[in-house]
């Protein structure tokens, strides 16, 4: 049987790097296994051979590439334990109840008009957007916490107030990029 | 995406705009956020003594959708009983408003903050009921 013949399609995304199914993770090691893989399945080390293992081939590289975004970004590794524990996240559907949650979080949309029209918004959206990533790396840690303690629905939760930082700071860093552009030209 | 024209009404013009005073007994708050789109919406309820909302104010940090369905719901709750408010559905609003399946959760957050108000006035009294008759 081939290398490509004996991959296994279906294995987890951790089975898949030879990882252990946890929440906490080395991201150097995801990456190296990831740029192994990449380059022992990678299409173009196949065009000489028969069609059908061309199209495993491209199978494998979607494969890799599908469980490696998965699982070196937080929240979507941790909604992906979540599914593999049945407990999965339909964010459609569900919404946070945590008033106080979001009482903060409308004070940070508060803080984000603020920065907008400071003096100079540049350094107010990047001083903000620092204390965004730290109150998400808070949220980090305790989710490690929660699935080490297999207390799902605090993880479920928590996955949830990490979507309004992830938002929130994609939206600042955007934001940034446009100031700098112009400040550019 | 293409937004139907009732959204972007709402959206330029949005009626109830505003905060009640959170502290007030007659006023129920509710508090919700969507962790698809990590918007926010806060919604508020005054009631008269006859259990009817006299007034509704939102404030929402989202998308044009969810401050349209915001903004429709104050509308449609004013001048109705808590009962009343508790039965509308996130259905109506999406069909009013024409929103696509991509924002229908933006309508399910306007139900759950109309609802959340709703339970938020209802322990403010729950809890003056049992003051009066200790």
């Amino acid at each position: 049987m081939s290398e490509l013949e004996r991959f296994d399609l279906s294995q987890s995304h951790f089975s898949l790097f030879g990882l252990p199914e946890r929440f906490a993770l080395d991201q150097t090691v995801l990456q190296s296994r990831y740029r192994e893989l990449q380059a022992r399945f990678h299409p173009d080390k196949f065009v000489a051979a028969d069609p059908s293992a061309q199209r495993t081939a491209m199978q494998i590289a979607s494969r890799l590439n599908e469980a490696y975004q998965t699982l070196r970004d937080p929240r979507l590794r941790a909604e992906y334990l979540l599914s593999l524990n049945n407990t999965s996240l339909d964010s459609e559907r569900e919404t946070l109840n945590d008033p106080d949650f979001l009482i903060k979080q409308m004070e940070w949309r508060e803080a984000q008009e603020d920065a907008e029209h400071a003096p100079d918004p540049l350094n107010a959206l990047d001083a903000l957007r620092q204390k965004l990533l730290h109150e998400r790396a808070g949220i980090i840690d305790r989710l490690e916490e929660h699935f080490e303690k297999k207390a799902l629905i605090a993880a479920k939760n928590d996955v949830m107030r990490l979507s309004f930082y992830d938002r929130l700071i994609d939206q600042i860093s955007e934001r940034l990029s446009a100031i700098e552009d112009n400040l550019l030209t | 995406m293409a937004y139907s024209e009732k959204v972007i009404d709402h959206y330029e013009n949005p009626r109830n705009v505003g905060s009640l005073d959170k502290d007030a007994p007659d006023v129920g708050t509710g508090m919700v956020g969507a962790p698809a789109c990590g918007d926010v919406m806060k919604l508020q309820i005054k009631v008269n003594e006859a259990g009817i909302i006299e007034d509704a104010k939102f404030k929402t940090y989202g998308c044009g959708s969810a401050i349209a369905s915001s903004s429709l719901l104050t509308e449609w709750v004013k001048g109705k009983t808590l009962e009343q408010a508790k039965e509308i559905k996130n259905t109506q609003i999406a069909e009013e408003l024409a929103l696509p399946p991509v924002k229908i959760h933006c309508s399910v957050l306007a139900e759950d903050a109309i609802k959340a108000a709703i339970e938020d006035y209802q322990r403010k009294h729950s809890v003056d009921e049992i003051k009066q008759s200790a």
